[in-house]
């Protein structure tokens, strides 16, 4: 489809003439000869097609970021051909990317060899972002028949969840792996905690005999230390977009948030973590340990978005043939009815389960107006809430409700073995 | 800029009908107003029919014999349709827009310019032609513009089909 202005103005042009030959008037048939030479100069001066005479060049500074923070985006393009071109350039802006400096887009003469660059500076949210094209407008002398097409200049951007350093959260697996980490194994061994003594045995050191106990019962003792050992740990975030109806949309962010510093914190631990985006779809991140790994669960999280299937619509369909028998299970959920009957058969099957519930309540959405039939709303919910907490604290399983207005820390750090925060 | 030359354009239209003040003259307020309406509202739409308009206030000139006047509202007029783009750009720095209009302005004074020079040389040439010699003319006239249409369309990509690629969605 040819652009407007040139269709107009041919259109014009033979109206002109055929008024002009159908009246046999001379004055309408010399009126179209402006006409007809202002479009063929700007048919004769349009671009054409520019592809390959355009190259452009993105530069994203710095690539990895965690989200709040600046990028700085800038765009290099070049004129390869051999004419002088009136560009007009403009890049994309992601929903999730706000504009705090500078514009997307730039305008200028660009001659041959020379370079128009374009530079702002965005705020990014989680994500990541795959910049593929510049799109580039080129006019002619003229402005008729203006070339319009994206100039290809990838870059990718990862917008990490920002999560916050968790001090300590002294919640053990059932089971330990044979990997020296921080979970009490309650076995002796190398460790700090005091375990017991026992006969001493040849290829014991020296230096871990009893001599008071030896003094008192005449054969030689060794005390024995707790074995501290590495552990799995399973991150269950939940990303059913039902989970988190009527909340507004920062509760799936806060909910990420939870999951990146949980992950960050057992495997700063030592302890073995894998990861499991459970609702729209099964993405799951084996276990592993180390900073490779902690990076590989940040990428998944920070690509992590609400869906809806109808077959993980239910907590039932956990795959627990992906988590090692007596793993600690962290689930980040907000939580629906009938979750709690899945929770409970997690524990029953020797998980030790900690459920984080980013409590709804705890973000407004925008918009709600405040009323009678609100805060009757409200305390409905509340109270079934409470009852569904209630339930699944009855299971065994640890839970923490958070208003994720305040840091998670100081509510993890409370926890100890064997705490029950109700019951 | 676009908005002068169209309201200059009217104006001349009605000095060259020796400033009419009948309320049916009031109707050559028409064209300069769409203008005025595409620019504030920045609809491409409203400039196109103010400048079909502005052509039809030169074509009566025109017709009533005044024909200077009518090439100089034509000329107005093609000024004005050029400098209409101008009024989709975001707004941004005076300076660049103030080159960017004014190289717009040599291009444009060039083209409306030599385009006067040979329609008053055109008018200055007498000659008749046979029936049969201009409906063949008009038939070459019409298969040469099917053909640069069909090579427009090509180098245009006009035969692409189907959803463009765009930069991905976020993920």
């Amino acid at each position: 489809m040819i652009w407007s202005k040139a269709r107009v103005e041919f259109l014009v042009f033979l109206f002109l003439l055929g008024i002009g030959l159908a009246l046999r008037h001379p004055g309408v048939l010399i009126l179209a000869i402006p006409l007809a030479w202002h479009f063929a100069l700007g048919v004769a001066l349009a671009p054409g097609n520019l592809q390959g005479k355009l190259k452009c060049e993105r530069t994203v500074q710095p690539r990895r970021v965690q989200e709040g923070e600046e990028i700085r985006v800038s765009l290099a393009l070049r004129n390869e051909g051999r004419e002088a071109f009136e560009v007009f350039v403009a890049d994309k802006l992601f929903p999730g990317l706000t504009l705090a400096d500078g514009r997307a887009w730039e305008t200028g003469l660009l001659k041959p060899g020379a370079v128009l660059e374009l530079s702002y500076t965005v705020r990014a949210s989680r994500g990541i972002y795959r910049f593929s094209a510049a799109a580039v407008e080129v006019r002619g002398p003229l402005g008729l028949l203006p070339w319009r097409g994206e100039i290809p200049c990838p870059a990718k951007v990862l917008v990490l969840p920002r999560y916050e350093e968790l001090s300590r959260l002294e919640l053990p697996a059932r089971r330990t792996l044979p990997i020296p980490g921080t979970t009490r194994a309650r076995r002796g061994g190398l460790g700090l905690e005091f375990h017991g003594v026992r006969e001493f045995r040849p290829g014991d050191e020296t230096k871990r005999i009893a001599w008071k106990a030896f003094a008192r019962q005449g054969t030689p003792v060794v005390v024995e230390y707790e074995e501290e050992r590495a552990a799995d740990v399973a991150i269950v975030l939940d990303v059913r977009a039902k989970a988190y109806r009527g909340a507004a949309p920062e509760l799936f962010d806060h909910a990420v948030r939870a999951a990146a510093a949980l992950a960050h914190y057992h495997l700063r631990q030592g302890h073995r973590v894998g990861l499991l985006k459970y609702g729209a779809y099964l993405d799951w991140v084996f276990p592993g340990y180390g900073k490779r790994h902690r990076e590989r669960i940040l990428w998944e999280l920070a690509a992590a978005k609400l869906g809806e299937s109808e077959v993980f619509e239910e907590l039932a369909r956990l795959p627990t043939r992906l988590i090692p028998a007596g793993s600690l299970i962290l689930l980040i959920s907000p939580l629906v009815l009938g979750d709690e009957e899945v929770i409970g058969k997690l524990v029953a099957r020797g998980y030790r389960v900690f459920v984080v519930v980013p409590d709804p309540a705890s973000t407004m959405l925008p918009g709600m107006e405040e009323g009678p039939e609100v805060e009757l709303s409200r305390r409905i919910l509340g109270l079934e809430r409470w009852t569904l907490l209630r339930r699944i604290r009855r299971t065994g399983a640890t839970v923490v409700e958070w208003d994720v207005k305040r840091p998670l820390a100081p509510l993890v750090r409370k926890i100890r073995p064997g705490f029950r925060v109700w019951r | 800029m676009a908005l002068i030359f169209a309201w200059s354009a009217a104006f001349l239209a009605w000095a060259g009908n020796g400033f009419p003040a009948t309320i049916f003259w009031l109707s050559l307020l028409l064209p300069p107003l769409l203008c005025t309406l595409g620019y504030f509202l920045r609809r491409h739409a409203f400039w196109t029919l103010g400048f079909v308009g502005l052509v039809g206030l030169a074509m009566e000139l025109a017709l009533g014999g005044e024909l200077i006047f009518g090439l100089g509202t034509l000329a107005l007029a093609l000024f004005s349709w050029d400098f209409a783009e101008f009024s989709r750009y975001p707004s941004f720095e005076r300076k660049a827009l103030v080159r960017i209009k004014l190289r717009a302005l040599g291009w444009s004074a060039g083209a409306i310019g030599s385009g006067l020079v040979l329609a008053v040389a055109a008018s200055f040439l007498r000659f008749s032609l046979s029936f049969w010699v201009l409906l063949g003319g008009l038939v070459l006239l019409w298969l040469l513009i099917r053909l640069w249409l069909r090579e427009m369309q090509k180098l245009y990509g006009a035969e692409t089909k189907g959803k463009r690629s765009l930069s991905g969605p976020m993920e």
